[in-house]
C-alpha cells in the first residue's frame, strides 16, 4: 500500500482518467465507467469524489466548469502522460503473458 | 406515542460498519435518523423500512463550516446521482441513506476508504484524545508518583488528590485504549487490504459496552469522591467539585451553542473557531475565577473567616469560633478578650488532618508597655488504617526537618512520651536547643503541635486528653 501515488492505477483510476479526455460530469464519469465496462468495475460516489480531488490535486485532471452542484473536469497532458504510462505497462503484462502462456490458456 | 427518540452516541467515527448496520436496524423498527449530534442521535419516527445506510467521509468537513463545504456538495450531487440520499453529517463523517437495493456502495475502493478514515480521524479526532490523554498523564502523575515511591503521606494528602488521581488515572486508560484501537484497527484493515480483503469490522457492542463501562467507572469515582468528601466533614469541598461539575456542563453547552449560533449567523470557519475559542477562554476563567472566588469569600474550604477587627495592627475575630478542640483559654485557664482563630480540615478519607491555629492578645502588658500575643497552633493526622500508621509517622517527621541550605540544624529528639500519655514524643531541636514544637504518637493519631511556652504536667494532660483520641 505504501507504492508512490499514481505510479500504477487502479482500474477505477485508470477509466476516470480514460472517461475524462471527454470533458464531464462526475454523474457522466459514473453512468460512462459503467457502460464502458458493462457494469463490471462499480464506481462509488464516495470513491469517486475522492479520486477526482486527489487527481485535481496531482494536476491530472482540471475543472473545466462549474453549474450549480455540478462540476465538469478534463484530463491534463499529465494525467494524459499518466494513463499513456499505465496503458503501455499493462501492454507489457499481456506482452509477458503471451511469450510465456501463449495463447492456448486462453482456448 | 412519541414521533422522536434520543440516543446517546458512542460509535467511534471510523466505525463506519457499527454506524451503518445500527441505523439500518433502527429504520427496519421504524426510527430514521434525522440529526448526529455530539453526544446525542435525535430519530423521528417512519414507517419501518429496509432502508440502507452508508457512510463515506470527507476530511474537509468541520462544525465550524457555516455550512455545507463545496466539496460536501460536490459528493452530495454524485451520491444523488448514485440514489443515494443525504441523511446528515457527523464531523467528518457523510451519512447517506437509499432504499434502492441495487444502488452502487458509495465506497468501491478499499484503499482509498482507509485513506480517508485516517485523513479524517487526523482533523479532530486523534488530535481531541491526544489531547486528552496528556491532561489526563499530568493530572494523574502526581497520584502515580506517590503509588511509585510509596510517599503515603503525598497519597492521602487529600481526597481531591486521591480521587482525582484516580479519575484521570481511568481517562489515560481510556483514551490509551481508544488510541491503540484505531492504530491497531488501521493495521489489521492495510493488512486485510494488501492481500485482497475489505478494512476489517469492529466489535462494536463489545467497544461500546468497555466505553460506557468505563464512563460508568468515572462516575462511580466521582460519587465516592463526593462521599468521602462529605464523611469528612469537607462540605465544602463536595460543593466545590459539584459547582465545578455543573459549571463544566455548562461551559460545554455554551460554546456549542455560540458555534451553531455563528453557523446560523453563517460566519466564515475562521472567525467561527476564533470566536469559539475566545468564548471557551473567557467563560472558563470567568466561570471557574467565579466559583474560586465564592469558595474562598464564603470560606468553602476554611469554615468561614467570619467578621474581624484590628487591634494593635493585629486582626482578630470578633466571634471566634468555639469549634476549637483546645484552646489557649483551656491551658492557660485565663479568658482573652482579643482572639484570632483558624480551623482547617484537609487530608483524604483514609489520613484526615485537621489544623487549628490560634493567637491571642495577653491580657497584661509586658515590660515595655505593649502587651504580648500568645500561639498556639496543632496539626491532627489520624491514619484510618494500622498498616500505614509507622510510615505516615516516619514521613511526618523527614518531611519536619527541613533541609536548610543556611547552616540552621533542625532535628528531631525522642523524649520520655509519659507525661503527654503518648506511645513516643519527638521533641525539635533548633541549633542543639529544644523548641516548643513536638510530635506525639497517640494510639490512633500523630499530633504535631507548636506553643510560645513549655507546658505544664496539667496542660500535657490536657493536650493528651484533648487531642490523643476522639472527643
Amino acid at each position: 500500500m505504501a507504492r508512490e501515488k499514481f505510479q500504477t492505477l487502479t482500474e477505477p483510476m485508470f477509466y476516470i482518467l480514460l472517461t475524462l479526455r471527454e470533458e464531464r460530469c462526475g454523474t457522466d464519469i459514473m453512468t460512462r465507467v459503467s457502460a464502458l465496462t458493462h457494469g463490471r468495475v462499480g464506481l462509488g460516489p464516495g470513491t469517486l469524489y475522492n479520486l477526482l480531488d486527489s487527481f485535481q490535486q496531482a494536476g491530472m485532471i482540471r475543472e473545466t466548469s462549474v453549474s450549480g452542484r455540478k462540476r465538469s473536469y478534463l484530463i491534463t497532458d499529465k494525467g494524459r502522460e499518466t494513463l499513456r504510462a499505465e496503458y503501455l505497462r499493462l501492454l507489457a503484462l499481456t506482452g509477458d503473458y503471451k511469450t510465456c502462456a501463449g495463447e492456448e490458456d486462453l482456448k | 406515542m412519541k414521533n422522536v427518540a434520543y440516543r446517546w452516541n458512542t460509535f467511534q467515527l471510523y466505525d463506519y460498519r457499527g454506524v451503518e448496520d445500527h441505523l439500518s436496524a433502527m429504520a427496519a423498527q421504524g426510527w430514521r435518523l434525522e440529526k448526529a449530534g455530539n453526544t446525542f442521535w435525535k430519530y423521528r419516527r417512519a414507517d419501518p423500512a429496509p432502508v440502507r445506510y452508508a457512510v463515506t467521509y470527507n476530511a474537509g468537513a468541520s462544525q465550524f463550516n457555516p455550512g455545507p463545504t463545496e466539496g460536501q456538495e460536490s459528493l452530495e450531487e454524485l451520491c444523488n446521482a448514485a440514489g443515494w440520499t443525504k441523511a446528515c453529517d457527523w464531523f467528518q463523517m457523510q451519512i447517506f441513506s437509499t432504499e434502492d437495493p441495487a444502488a452502487v456502495p458509495l465506497e468501491t475502493d478499499e484503499v482509498l476508504r482507509l485513506q480517508n478514515i485516517h485523513r479524517s480521524m487526523r482533523k479532530n479526532f486523534l488530535p481531541a484524545n491526544l489531547v486528552l490523554l496528556l491532561i489526563g498523564l499530568w493530572m494523574s502523575s502526581s497520584l502515580v508518583y506517590s503509588l511509585v515511591s510509596g510517599n503515603i503521606l503525598r497519597l492521602f494528602s487529600s481526597n481531591a488528590h486521591l480521587f482525582s488521581g484516580a479519575l484521570f488515572l481511568l481517562v489515560v486508560l481510556l483514551e490509551l485504549y481508544t488510541l491503540l484501537h484505531y492504530y491497531h484497527w488501521r493495521k489489521q484493515s492495510r493488512r486485510s487490504i494488501e492481500e485482497g480483503g475489505t478494512c476489517v469490522p469492529i466489535n462494536t457492542r463489545a467497544y461500546q459496552r468497555l466505553n460506557r463501562s468505563g464512563l460508568v467507572l468515572v462516575g462511580i469515582v466521582s460519587a465516592l469522591y463526593l462521599l468521602a468528601e462529605l464523611l469528612g466533614g469537607g462540605r465544602g469541598y463536595a460543593l466545590f467539585f459539584l459547582a465545578y461539575i455543573l459549571q463544566f456542563i455548562l461551559l460545554v453547552f455554551l460554546v456549542r451553542r455560540t458555534t451553531a449560533a455563528l453557523r446560523k449567523r453563517k460566519a466564515s470557519k475562521g472567525v467561527n473557531m476564533a470566536v469559539t475559542l475566545a468564548v471557551d477562554f473567557i467563560l472558563a476563567f470567568a466561570l471557574i475565577g467565579g466559583l474560586t472566588f465564592c469558595a474562598i469569600r464564603f470560606g468553602w474550604f476554611s469554615g468561614g473567616s467570619g467578621e474581624t477587627y484590628t487591634y494593635q495592627n493585629v486582626e482578630f475575630d470578633v466571634h471566634p469560633r468555639e469549634d476549637v478542640p483546645l484552646t489557649l483559654s483551656d491551658l492557660t485557664g485565663e479568658p482573652y478578650e482579643h482572639v484570632r482563630r483558624s480551623c482547617r480540615r484537609e487530608g483524604s478519607i483514609l489520613l484526615p488532618e485537621w489544623s487549628y491555629w490560634e493567637t491571642a492578645l495577653e491580657n497584661g502588658p509586658e515590660e515595655d508597655g505593649w502587651p504580648g500575643s500568645l500561639h498556639l497552633s496543632y496539626t491532627v493526622y489520624i491514619p484510618r488504617f494500622q498498616w500505614f500508621y509507622d510510615d505516615v509517622a516516619e514521613e511526618l517527621l523527614e518531611d519536619a526537618v527541613p533541609r536548610s541550605s543556611y547552616g540552621i540544624g533542625y532535628a528531631y529528639v525522642s523524649e520520655d512520651p509519659a507525661p503527654w500519655g503518648a506511645e513516643a514524643v519527638y521533641r525539635r531541636w533548633l541549633d542543639g536547643s529544644p523548641i516548643n514544637s513536638w510530635f506525639l504518637c497517640f494510639p490512633d493519631r500523630i499530633t504535631s503541635l507548636s506553643m510560645d511556652w513549655e507546658p505544664t504536667a496539667r496542660e500535657k494532660a490536657l493536650i493528651q486528653s484533648r487531642l490523643g483520641s476522639e472527643t
